[in-house]
């Protein structure tokens, strides 16, 4: 078999191609930068929606344990009264970003996406979603603007308990809802 | 005295007739339309292949065969001639479409219903983008039973299978543009999804949406990548697809010349080279114009491009649903980890199916000697029509009965039996459906109402509405619009309280468009 000639063959590097190469390298160098430079132009860097928290009504106005949870469609969550407390559940599916419906009839949350359902706490219950409905930071204040109750998710307190506050100022106990902090739900088995 | 002008003084004076038809005569010009030999020696026809730049694009002859439409079903020519539609109609509607969340629906609105043709072009828009997709795919079915991919063609395949993403991008990101309910609900899931990728998915979801939701910024997005990002990278996919096609390769043989054993005189007739000019340029027009004629009479009698309502970020209408070409990853989705359902399989699918000839290395092109490729090929379109069956909301979305009852007279979105009424049929007024209904209302009505009653006896008596009544109010709430409002309650076993579950829908009098346009 006959091989492939190579009438000039490659021996060392000269100066011609160093410099050459050292040009490819700068201009791949630049390049990198411009996309790196272009990619933080189109990136975004808005901040949180807004506001970012809400008032949602007094302790008198919560539904009871049991009932269904009542909407805050403008900050997409809902708020519901378990036995350990106050939860905001955030309206959110999440699996792929939905709003959560509620199914009346069955007493649960309902995704109108991928089906999804979980209960009126927020625990997952069947459907393609990864983990429970996560919820946000609720704080309960008196009128004097103290905070009486509210969660803190650092010590695993998903829920501002009621049992300490007076029943009798429910009215004037307001529920404060934070939607910047927030605990994402307990996966799913 | 008049003589016979010599040669060289005919070509002299036709000279800037020439430089119009890229070095033709105008006899020549005549001759080619006639189906006539050419009129000079040598071919000008193929020094028109060289002096224009449109006809340089194209090759000077094919071999027969490579043309026979049994092989070729006009499917690629169909493809791009779609393409140059979304183009033309595309650029027109940018005219009167206004990007922002505040303008993209009025402005649709008024694409459709005031400006002159303004409905025809977006019908047409819509359309041919959905054609496209089944061209597309109809071409790739093609290429691949035809075994067409492989030898010389794996990278024309690669780059084609590139541009089925394209166009499937391209449709996805048209669709947010109307700004509509549906529009707005698919584009969450589809950026969602985009979370879903490891690693860079967060970021991905960011630089898609412009912000944590969808919104201004979203919306802008993806109108440049729909108007002028991947229209740029389609045309330069294109351009190397078409260029291989036409420099390096050429269309294939079928299968059976180019394997098959047949007597010489079949393969060279087969084989004989047809020149573009003029029998394939003729039927190239033949073809197109009957495309245009399909593609318009489709969009004036039959298609209408569908318009939910306004989006609205604070609500995920029921049967919510991908597109019909992406039914199938919707389906997908349902079946559990989005990152591996909604990100990894599709991927990997993509991957694969462009990777074809490069693992494909198995030499014979007839379908009827590749039984593991066809198998496989076959495995997949069943796959995928399934998958698609899974992604519509009649599967794996339960709705409870009340839901399921109200969303069947009077849908979230799309129209249902209520909204066909005749506005006149509306009696306003408190109808309690499990009382005798009045006797002066319109039958239309009555057999609404009847239907609903029985909706729900039916669910009642199945134990579903536990003692389930229904209900129903019209309200004129101003002149030429009123309110409906549909209700159920029932009576749980278990609980105390009754439960109840309401739905109001507004009527306009003007409400079915044509009889709006025909109002001054």
């Amino acid at each position: 078999m006959r091989k492939t000639e190579i009438s000039h063959p490659l021996q060392g590097i000269d100066r011609r191609e160093i410099l050459a190469w050292i040009w490819l390298l700068a201009a791949t160098a630049a390049a990198t930068k411009a996309t790196q430079l272009t990619y933080g132009f189109v990136r975004a860097s808005r901040a949180a929606r807004q506001p970012t928290s809400f008032n949602a009504g007094t302790v008198a106005d919560l539904p009871s344990p049991g009932d269904a949870p009542r909407a805050f469609p403008d900050g997409r969550f809902w708020l519901t009264q378990t036995q350990e407390g106050v939860a905001a559940l955030d309206g959110v599916c999440t699996h792929l970003d939905c709003l959560l419906g509620w199914d009346e009839q069955a007493h649960e949350f309902a995704c109108p996406c991928h089906g999804s359902r979980f209960d009126a706490s927020g625990r997952y219950l069947t459907g393609p979603a990864p983990r429970s409905m996560d919820r946000f930071a609720v704080k309960i204040v008196n009128p004097e603007g103290a905070v009486v109750a509210s969660t803190d998710f650092a010590a695993g307190v998903q829920a501002a308990p009621l049992a300490g506050a007076d029943v009798d100022s429910s009215a004037s106990l307001h529920i404060i809802v934070d939607i910047t902090l927030e605990a994402t739900g307990a996966p799913v088995a | 005295m008049s003589r016979e002008p010599t040669a060289s003084e005919q070509t002299t004076r036709q000279q800037p007739r020439r430089s119009v038809f890229a070095g033709l005569s105008w006899h020549e010009v005549r001759a080619l339309l006639r189906g006539d030999p050419p009129t000079e020696r040598p071919n000008p026809r193929y020094r028109a292949h060289t002096n224009s730049f449109f006809l340089h694009l194209r090759p000077r002859t094919y071999p027969a065969a490579a043309t026979w439409i049994t092989h070729t079903w006009f499917l690629g020519l169909l493809a791009v001639v779609l393409f140059v539609v979304e183009f033309v109609t595309g650029i027109l509607l940018m005219i009167f479409y206004a990007p922002t969340p505040e303008q993209a629906y009025a402005s649709v609105i008024a694409i459709t219903y005031y400006v002159p043709f303004g409905a025809l072009l977006r019908d047409l828009h819509r359309l041919a983008a959905e054609a496209m997709v089944i061209v597309v795919v109809l071409h790739m079915v093609r290429v691949f039973v035809t075994g067409s991919y492989k030898g010389p063609r794996a990278f024309t395949w690669l780059t084609g299978v590139f541009l089925l993403g394209v166009t499937l991008l391209l449709s996805f990101s048209g669709y947010l543009l109307p700004w509509d309910q549906l529009a707005y609900w698919a584009v969450t899931i589809g950026t969602s999804m985009a979370q879903a990728t490891p690693l860079i998915g967060t970021e991905l979801n960011l630089l898609l949406r412009g912000a944590s939701e969808i919104g201004a910024d979203g919306l802008l997005r993806f109108y440049l990548l729909h108007v002028l990002l991947l229209p740029l990278v389609g045309v330069l996919l294109l351009a190397v697809h078409y260029y291989r096609v036409a420099r390096h390769h050429g269309i294939s043989l079928p299968a059976s010349v180019e394997e098959g054993e047949m007597p010489v005189a079949m393969r060279q007739s087969a084989t004989r080279k047809i020149d573009f000019l003029p029998t394939i340029f003729l039927r190239e027009v033949l073809v197109t114009a009957a495309a245009l004629l399909a593609l318009l009479a489709g969009a004036y009698f039959w298609f209408d491009a569908p318009l939910e309502q306004h989006a609205d970020p604070l609500h995920t209408p029921l049967n919510t649903q991908a597109p019909w070409f992406f039914l199938w990853v919707q389906g997908l989705l349902k079946l559990g980890d989005k990152t591996l359902m909604g990100v990894m399989i599709p991927l990997i699918s993509f991957i694969l199916l462009a990777a074809l000839p490069y693992w494909d290395r198995n030499p014979v092109r007839r379908w009827q000697r590749r039984p593991v490729a066809m198998t496989l090929g076959l495995l997949l379109a069943v796959s995928v029509g399934v998958l698609t069956y899974m992604g519509t909301a009649s599967y794996g979305v339960v709705m409870s009965s009340a839901v399921a009852i109200v969303e069947q007279l009077a849908p979230e979105e799309g129209e249902g039996a209520f909204r066909r009424l005749p506005y006149a049929a509306l009696t306003p007024g408190a109808y309690a459906l499990d009382q005798p209904l009045p006797t002066d209302i319109a039958p239309e009505l009555r057999d609404m109402l009847t239907t609903f009653a029985h909706l729900v006896e039916d669910a009642s008596r199945a134990g579903d509405l536990n003692q389930g009544t229904a209900f129903v109010e019209i309200i004129e709430r101003q002149a030429n619009l009123k309110a409906v409002t549909l209700r159920i309650i029932w009576q749980p076993p278990d609980v105390d309280t009754l439960r109840t579950y309401t739905r109001t829908i507004y009527l306009h009098r003007d409400r079915n468009p044509e009889h709006a346009a025909l109002r001054p």
